[in-house]
């Protein structure tokens, strides 16, 4: 991802770009769509508006900012009640991907939603966050090692829930 | 890379993230793109009236000038100071404070801001009743007060 020009009208370009993924990470960091919705918004334009022209890796910065809606909204007392209530529907990722065209897919859509928070977490900062696993720790506060260990951990469950879909 | 992976690596870069929902893509446009009040902070909003306030206060309560310090308010008699001894308060004065955002600094948790540096004086003026002269007090404030989130245009 490059940093956006000062240009508003460079808005919907920038967000039909990166707006899919990104909505996909305030997913796998959010406990609810609703919630995750919130976050994007929260998160892209606190990034868009005050935060795009600072120094350091736009994809980084975007996806810290989100990262930081995600803390801010978990530290609202009312939602946090909303969303014990609601403990045992975290945001739905699968409904975030295009309707697969393959069945494969669409299982895989299932099994990535099926992985423990932590590794799903690090499957999506790295695969569609486009962070470097040095950068997935940072964002989850884990060493790059280990996040590289939760992502192979992940590849190895995908494939034993899908293994025989692959041959 | 591994090998045992590669084929489920591949089957993920091939999932395709939803294009947003048109409502979605509305919200955030209107969010992202809506004219923005200026940011401010309390401090800030409140300062000027507030010390605006308490010039004119400690203007009406030391300006007689059979006043005595101890007779105007402790915070601002504090700039004052007790008069020196033969001498009497006559005047007393607060400049306005000049605020200044200064260049932004990188915070612990990652964020910037930028830090709010208020400078002001007080000036109090005392004379002796028997021969008219007068001593001057001044006292500069230099301090910084806060930070302000880094806005980048």
């Amino acid at each position: 991802m490059t940093a956006p020009s000062s240009e508003p009208a460079d808005w919907a370009a920038w967000l039909a770009e990166n707006g899919p993924r990104l909505r996909l990470v305030a997913r796998a960091l959010a406990r609810s769509d609703a919630d995750a919705d919130d976050i994007l918004q929260e998160g892209l334009v606190r990034y868009w508006r005050h935060q795009r022209h600072l120094p350091g890796e736009p994809n980084a910065l975007v996806v810290t900012s989100l990262r930081r809606a995600a803390l801010d909204l978990a530290r609202q007392s009312d939602r946090r009640v909303r969303r014990e209530q609601a403990v045992a529907a975290d945001a739905d990722l699968v409904g975030a991907f295009e309707p697969p065209t393959d069945e494969r897919h669409a299982f895989l859509a299932k099994a990535l939603q099926g992985l423990p928070e932590d590794q799903r977490q690090v499957v999506v900062l790295h695969q569609w966050g486009g962070l470097t696993f040095d950068q997935v720790g940072e964002q989850l506060a884990i060493s790059p090692n280990t996040a590289a260990s939760r992502w192979r951990y992940a590849l190895q469950n995908l494939k034993k829930t899908l293994g025989p879909l692959l041959t | 890379m591994n090998d045992d992976t590669r084929d489920i690596e591949s089957a993920l870069r091939a999932l395709r993230p939803r294009r947003l929902p048109a409502d979605l893509e509305a919200r955030l446009t209107e969010a992202a793109l809506a004219p923005r009040r200026p940011r401010v902070l309390p401090f800030v909003a409140w300062g000027a009236p507030l010390a605006a306030a308490a010039s004119v206060a400690f203007l009406l309560l030391a300006s007689p000038e059979d006043v005595a310090p101890a007779a105007a308010p402790a915070a601002m008699m504090a700039a004052a100071a007790p008069a020196p001894a033969g001498l009497s308060l006559v005047r007393a004065e607060q400049a306005p404070a000049e605020v200044t955002l200064l260049e932004p600094v990188k915070l612990a948790e990652g964020s910037f801001a930028r830090p709010i540096r208020v400078r002001w004086h007080n000036a109090a003026t005392y004379r002796d009743a028997a021969s008219g002269a007068e001593l001057v007090r001044f006292a500069p404030h230099d301090e910084v007060v806060g930070l302000v989130p880094f806005e980048a245009d």
